[in-house]
């Protein structure tokens, strides 16, 4: 069924949409036509009474002149100069008559009105009358009263000639001339509205096919209108044309991602893409970068609108290039791992490329899937690091003790003191084992997430008495000054008595390790108001640089610091520490400078106050 | 609003101290998108310090575990206190984040 164009085909008086404009321009007319005849009549009234007031007032003059000349000249014996000024008055238009009381007419204009008349010596007197009939100007005619001193009184009375406007010349022009603006505007309108008519329809259905379009209706054959509208009309249809080829090329888009994606919709694809952790990205035979997604973006730095149609070198360097280039040669599946460049500000990143050929795809010939192996990098060394640190650790004290274990099996039955030395050294030797394997215990704990803290009372005194006792000869023995300085009397706290011990056993030891010959390390403990214990641990050694405070703390770390290169260690005792510090709602805070000396301090906030409570 | 920065391994843990109001949800979400940025998203936020977000520190938290979600992440919280982890849950939003119970759970998770 094909629908009527919009508008078109339907001849009617009005086209719909124009028909308000156009009664609107016609009411519009006849206002004005009305106008212009009310304005006209108005005119004409105005001219008319001004026409009757002026007669009027002639009347009242020429009335007045021949009351006055009645009466001189009825104080002789002949009217006949009144008569005569009547006849010429009469001659002008005017008509005259001059009546006396009690005797009648005696003079007029009117040729043949007048018959013989005599008037006598004298007749009645009405006294002075004045104006008769004439105070009102609009009246044209004029009756004024004389009076003959002796003899009586008369009246003039005075008709001026044509005092009627509207029966003119002027007036009959006036009309006239209104029909004729009247008819000239009106066939101006009918012209006009007649050479805008067919704009007015097209621009009419085009309103009329937008608001069928904003209410949802689709159809092109609805929407169109008659191409007699003119250009409006004829582009109009044109973007309709357009939009029904885009229309359609937008669906023949969707079916092919729909094809090519499986069924499924693209933007869900997209959106799948983009909940990878992973970067993945889809590369043609030339190695272009077709499609990938959000994860790739961030682990490249590079926009997605970038990365995409740019090349594998490009956005992956050269040896994703050559694993891509393998893949095209038959040599399967390829990973290997890509190190970031650097960059101004950012953190080094190491990325694991994977490429998976692809033999079935329309386009895509390889799968690139870009991991962030960063961290499992670090761990890696961190954890190599450690054994090699662990086994180095725990090689010394084991070396010590079999030395010494067979030094009193050779020679302890001979020189006691040898003996008790040798086993001094042998019980120094298996503490240090002890805490290795405590660092390392604890360590697998904190990897494992299962560091516990068992609280119990703590006796400060009793842990820095055996802190003495435990470092007392290994200071000695590197020739540097270790003093407890502390106050009489430390409360019990609460807290786990063996990882507070690991604390400052690691505490202590870097102290010792740092420090060279001649130099002092101070131990401090206090305790507040407020329950908070605070320990600790000084040392004139070589300090440390404030840009590297947080890294001390992390895990496997090793200095960066030249000067310290050859001093061995596991890297975790600070790690540990302040994750127990932490466990205990505590903190690790460091103060150093470099080359004078740090001081590592153990804070427990309320751990007294908790013990006291307990 | 002072913001503690550490590293543990290739993670940053992002640690910051107070509540979370409009004032602070400023610095904070410069700080998480320079940390974001440098880090190649491999951070935490350890919220251990946060006692309690307005709706502008909620809706920062919104914003950046957003943004994070364009490149298959979300933002991972530690340690966040129980007032933290009611208000997320009061607005529905809990569900936006990863939770950890403490943060060498939450690095650990980069592994």
């Amino acid at each position: 069924m094909v629908e009527t164009p919009v508008n078109g085909g339907r001849r009617r008086w009005l086209a719909p949409g124009e028909s308000g404009l156009a009664w609107g321009g016609l009411a519009l007319v006849g206002v004005l036509l009305l106008a212009v005849t009310l304005s006209a009549w108005w005119s004409l009234r105005a001219w008319n009474q001004s026409a009757l007031h002026d007669a009027g007032l002639e009347a009242d003059r020429v009335a007045g002149l021949l009351a006055t000349a009645a009466e001189a000249s009825l104080s002789g014996d002949s009217p006949t100069a009144l008569r005569r000024l009547a006849t010429d008055a009469a001659m002008g238009g005017w008509r005259v008559e001059v009546s006396l009381d009690g005797v009648g007419l005696i003079a007029s204009g009117t040729p043949g009105e007048l018959g013989s008349v005599d008037i006598p010596a004298s007749w009645t007197d009405l006294g002075d009358l004045g104006v008769l009939g004439g105070a009102d100007p609009m009246r044209p005619v004029r009756k004024r009263a004389f009076r003959v001193p002796g003899r009586g009184t008369g009246v003039v009375a005075v008709t001026p000639p044509a005092v009627s406007a509207t029966a003119g010349e002027p007036a009959i022009a006036i009309r006239a001339g209104s029909l004729a603006a009247a008819a000239i505007g009106l066939v101006a309108l009918l012209f006009v509205y007649r050479t805008l008519r067919s704009r007015l329809r097209g621009m009419a259905s085009i309103g009329d096919a937008l608001v069928l379009l904003a209410h949802g209706e689709q159809r092109t054959d609805v929407l169109v209108v008659d191409e007699g509208f003119g250009e409006a009309g004829a582009a109009w249809n044109a973007l309709l044309a357009d939009r029904r080829v885009l229309r359609a090329q937008a669906a023949a888009e969707r079916v092919d991602q729909a094809l090519a994606g499986g069924g499924h919709d693209s933007r869900d694809l997209r959106e799948a893409f983009d909940a990878l952790r992973d970067g993945v990205m889809l590369v043609d035979d030339a190695g272009t970068i077709l499609e990938t997604n959000g994860a790739a973006g961030v682990l490249l730095r590079k926009e997605r609108g970038v990365i995409v149609g740019s090349t594998v070198l490009e956005s992956l360097g050269e040896q994703a290039a050559d694993l891509l280039a393998g893949i095209g040669a038959g040599e399967g599946h390829a990973r290997a791992a890509v190190d970031l460049e650097n960059e101004p500000g950012s953190e080094k990143g190491v990325l694991r490329v994977g490429i998976v050929p692809l033999r079935n795809g329309a386009r895509a010939r390889a799968l690139v899937r870009i991991e962030d192996v960063t961290q499992l990098r670090h761990a890696e060394e961190g954890r190599n690091h450690f054994l090699a640190q662990a086994t180095h650790e725990l090689r010394t004290p084991l070396t010590n003790i079999r030395l010494y274990v067979e030094q009193a099996i050779e020679e302890g039955d001979e020189d006691p003191q040898l003996r008790e030395q040798a086993f001094n050294v042998i019980g120094q030797e298996s503490r240090r084992l002890e805490r290795i394997v405590g660092d390392m215990l604890s360590v697998a704990e904190l990897e494992a997430g299962t560091l516990a803290i068992r609280r119990g009372d703590v006796r400060l005194e009793s842990l820095l008495e055996q802190l003495e006792n435990d470092y007392r000869a290994q200071a000695e023995n590197k020739e540097i000054l270790l003093r407890f300085d502390l106050p009489p009397r430390l409360p019990v706290i609460s807290g786990d008595q063996d990882r507070l011990g690991l604390v400052l056993h690691n505490l202590m030891g870097n102290a010792l390790k740092y420090t060279p010959a001649g130099g002092e390390v101070v131990v401090l403990a206090s305790a507040d108001d407020e329950g908070t214990v605070r320990i600790a641990v000084r040392d004139t050694g070589i300090g440390i640089a404030p840009d590297q405070f947080e890294r001390v703390f992390e895990r496997f770390a090793r200095a960066e610091d030249d000067r310290v290169r050859h001093v061995t260690g596991t890297g975790l005792g600070l790690a540990l520490a302040r994750e127990v510090a932490r466990a205990h709602g505590g903190e690790i805070e460091i103060e150093s400078e470099i080359d004078t000396g740090s001081t590592f301090t153990l804070v427990l906030p309320g751990a007294a106050e908790r013990s006291m409570a307990a | 609003m002072e913001i503690v920065e550490e590293r543990q391994g290739a993670v940053t843990v992002v640690r910051p101290k107070g509540q979370i109001g409009e004032a602070e949800a400023t610095i904070l979400r410069q700080r998480l998108r320079d940390v974001l940025e440098r880090s190649l998203g491999r951070f935490v936020l350890d919220a251990a310090d946060i006692p309690y977000a307005d709706s502008t520190g909620l809706e920062l938290l919104l914003d950046v575990t957003d943004e994070l979600s364009g490149s298959g992440r979300v933002l991972k919280l530690c340690a966040a206190t129980d007032t933290l982890r009611e208000a997320l849950k009061l607005t529905g939003i809990g569900d936006r984040f990863e939770h950890f119970a403490d943060v060498q759970t939450g690095v650990r998770s980069f592994l």
